[in-house]
């Protein structure tokens, strides 16, 4: 029989393209390098628009795009980043590693999880080609406000392809969630109980329980929004007696979770690189569960916060449960900290990143925070403080945790390392950049520059700080070529990995890299959320029960 | 009393939140639209933790797993079988997605689009029909051959 050190000696195969392959594969690893791939290229996509957005927005009186063009441009970015690079690209970590982190030859589903990939690839380029269409693409905002986005108001196709588009994509994200929580539950090795799940696992079960919540009230809102617009509905007109604030109701109880949707799959990555680059366990591996699901129940009660300003909700409710979701984050925020506490510590790019993530969703949570409180928030409400604080959450907690993400496990993806130095580079760039561009932007709103408009007025004064953040965001454009250039770079190099080259934790890193088609030729015995760490021990003599066992 | 497995308690915790904050909800807002959508969050939760309970029930009947790292019968452990083949690869889903794609541009642009989905809808679901029954008929053949 094979053991480990068998798999260890496999050659990895050379990269190859293959249409035919491709479009055929029903292998949890290809279709979750598909996802990385469409997601990444949606999120190029989604940052030149944010780039030309803020060329126009540099100095009063910039004309580069119309003010229809603008709205189009600010209401596709929104959707790209948030409903077709970050949630994908979530889905497709956990497509990739959630099999072999539970060891596993693949998920519950494979046809149905190729299915979900191709749902959400037409899905997104649905929604993109209101762009072709006569009337444009959607241009309401990603919130597709009614009665903004009824028939009167946003008439054409570009509106209803946005509708449909999203409406894909988002049952294909559920059936994606049924097939990860079926997975999770139905293929585990044997040994391998929940609470020696791999904690990045355990982040992504937690975020398909909550896709499975709350997708169907923006499934229904969506399909209650195509009826007023083409057989005459009245839900959310209120000229004809419908209700926008349910449109409201029905779109955050989505778009709240959706914010933790795709921040806990980062969370989990980061709670898996933090443990390897500072040579410890994870400090509190039990409490960083329970916070995950905490967040996630949390998540659920606070959608109405973003609808203060209506007057129709319940401030002291909503704002109460607002600041009460502090606690868990903070809970993960101080067990990363303390993981990294005396740990030998690895300053590779992926823990840069990780560290990245610690500094920029820290500053988005303080400043969420202060937007719970309703005072604050109608102040705030509609400026660019709002946008400042949501970036910081949303780049932060995402961008951040998947950069850290592709330079952790691109290794096993591909049995290529990626180039370390392109890596800092980037780094140094998103952290500097990010400072640059959104720190502004809390002062801009702040003072009251509205959120959502293609020019101001010289005499408002906002224009040197327009400036600043203009050239933070072209910073953050050229911070992603060298990603880009790492990657490409890594995929014309011979293999150079090795099955395991952090010293990881789960066992993933028991297998070659890439991992063959039945990812697993056997598995060491599961005895804790560590077994390939375990195994490692025992290997030098070790036992890893022992009192500092391996630890430091 | 037994010990609820982590798997059906996380399913507990979530329908026992939606429940309460659902009520609380309620009676601090008298707003039907959240009440609706908590209160269905619990329920849903409380029906996957009966189906879960189910499962492990019938799980604790049946003998344990092999394997070096099987713990007993009444271990937590994964609740499904393992049993079955990897699919082979199939452009089923690919086709089935195609007619998906046709029938979302035919609600922006019409019921053409729509009436040329049924084409790769038909296709697609067939392939992936006689695949699944392939694959069925070849793991019973390969049991068949394996039990003494």
């Amino acid at each position: 029989m094979a053991t480990i050190a068998d798999v260890r000696r496999e050659p990895a195969e050379p990269i190859r393209f293959d249409l035919l392959a491709w479009l055929s594969t029903t292998d949890h690893k290809a279709i979750g390098v598909l996802y990385l791939t469409a997601s990444g290229l949606f999120f190029l996509l989604a940052g030149l628009m944010a780039e030309v957005m803020r060329l126009e927005l540099a100095q009063p009186g910039m004309e580069l795009v119309s003010e229809s063009a603008y709205n189009q441009l600010f209401t596709m970015h929104g959707t790209l980043m948030l409903l077709l690079f970050a949630t994908p690209a979530g889905i497709g970590f956990a497509n990739y590693l959630v099999p072999l982190q539970i060891g596993a030859a693949d998920m519950a589903f494979p046809r149905l999880n190729a299915l979900s990939f191709w749902m959400f690839l037409f899905g997104g380029i649905t929604s993109l080609l209101g762009f072709a269409s006569q009337s444009g693409a959607a241009a309401t905002g990603w919130t597709v406000y009614a009665p903004l986005s009824e028939n009167p108001f946003s008439p054409g196709p570009g509106m209803d392809l946005w509708i449909a588009g999203i409406g894909l994509t988002g049952l294909s994200s559920v059936i994606g969630a049924v097939n990860l929580v079926t997975t999770i539950y139905g293929r585990r090795a044997p040994g391998m109980t929940m609470l020696r799940v791999p904690i990045f696992t355990w982040n992504i079960l937690v975020t398909a329980v909550m896709i499975l919540f709350a997708f169907p009230p923006l499934t229904a809102a969506l399909a209650l929004l195509f009826i007023d617009r083409h057989f005459g509905g009245a839900f959310f007109n209120p000229a004809l007696g419908g209700s926008p604030i349910l449109f409201q109701h029905l779109f955050w109880f989505f778009g709240h979770p959706e914010v933790y949707i795709i921040v806990l799959p980062a969370f989990g990555i980061v709670s898996e690189v933090f443990p390897v680059f500072s040579s410890k366990p994870l400090f509190g591996y039990k409490a960083v569960i329970f916070a995950t699901s905490a967040i996630a129940g949390l998540s659920m009660s606070v959608w109405a916060h973003h609808m203060f300003t209506t007057g129709a909700v319940n401030l002291p409710f909503f704002s109460i449960m607002s600041f009460l979701i502090a606690v868990p984050t903070g809970i993960k925020i101080f067990n990363w900290t303390a993981t990294m506490w005396g740990g030998r510590l690895r300053f590779t790019t992926a823990m840069l990143f990780a560290i990245g993530l610690l500094y920029v969703f820290t500053i988005g949570g303080i400043t969420g925070v202060m937007v719970a409180s309703p005072p604050l928030d109608f102040q705030f409400q509609d400026t660019y403080f709002v946008v400042a604080h949501f970036h910081n959450v949303i780049i932060g907690g995402t961008v951040f945790g998947i950069f850290s993400g592709l330079f952790f496990w691109f290794p096993k993806m591909s049995g290529r390392r990626l180039d370390e130095r392109l890596g800092r580079i980037a780094w140094a760039c998103w952290i500097v950049g990010f400072t640059l561009t959104f720190i502004p932007q809390y002062v801009l709103g702040a003072e009251g520059m509205p959120r959502r408009i293609a020019d101001y007025d010289p005499a408002t004064g906002w224009g040197s700080l327009n400036l600043l953040s203009t050239a933070g965001a072209i910073l953050l454009g050229l911070g992603t070529i060298p990603i880009v250039v790492a990657v490409v770079a890594a995929l014309r190099r011979p293999p150079d990995a090795g099955p395991d080259p952090w010293e990881g934790n789960s066992l993933e890193w028991a297998t070659s890299s890439p991992p063959p088609h039945h990812n697993f030729v056997s598995l060491p015995p599961i005895r804790s959320e560590r077994p390939v760490f375990d195994e490692r021990m025992r290997r030098q003599g070790i036992d890893p029960n022992t009192p500092g066992g391996g630890v430091g | 009393m037994p010990r609820i497995p982590e798997e059906i308690a996380f399913w507990l915790r979530s329908a026992g939140f939606g429940l309460v904050i659902g009520g609380a909800y309620w009676f601090v807002t008298y707003e039907w639209a959240g009440t609706i959508l908590l209160v269905l969050f619990g329920v849903a939760s409380a029906g996957a933790a009966a189906v879960l309970g189910y499962l492990v029930r019938r799980r604790g009947h049946e003998p344990p797993r092999g394997g070096p790292n099987a713990e007993g019968p009444n271990a937590e452990g994964p609740l499904g079988d393992d049993r079955g083949r990897l699919p082979a690869g199939s452009t089923a889903p690919f086709v089935f997605g195609v007619g998906l794609f046709l029938v979302v541009l035919g609600l922006a642009y019409g019921g053409w689009f729509i009436l040329a989905a049924v084409v790769p809808i038909v296709l697609g679901g067939a392939s992936w029909l006689a695949a699944a029954n392939a694959e069925l008929r070849a793991t019973e053949r390969s049991e068949e051959t394996s039990e003494p």
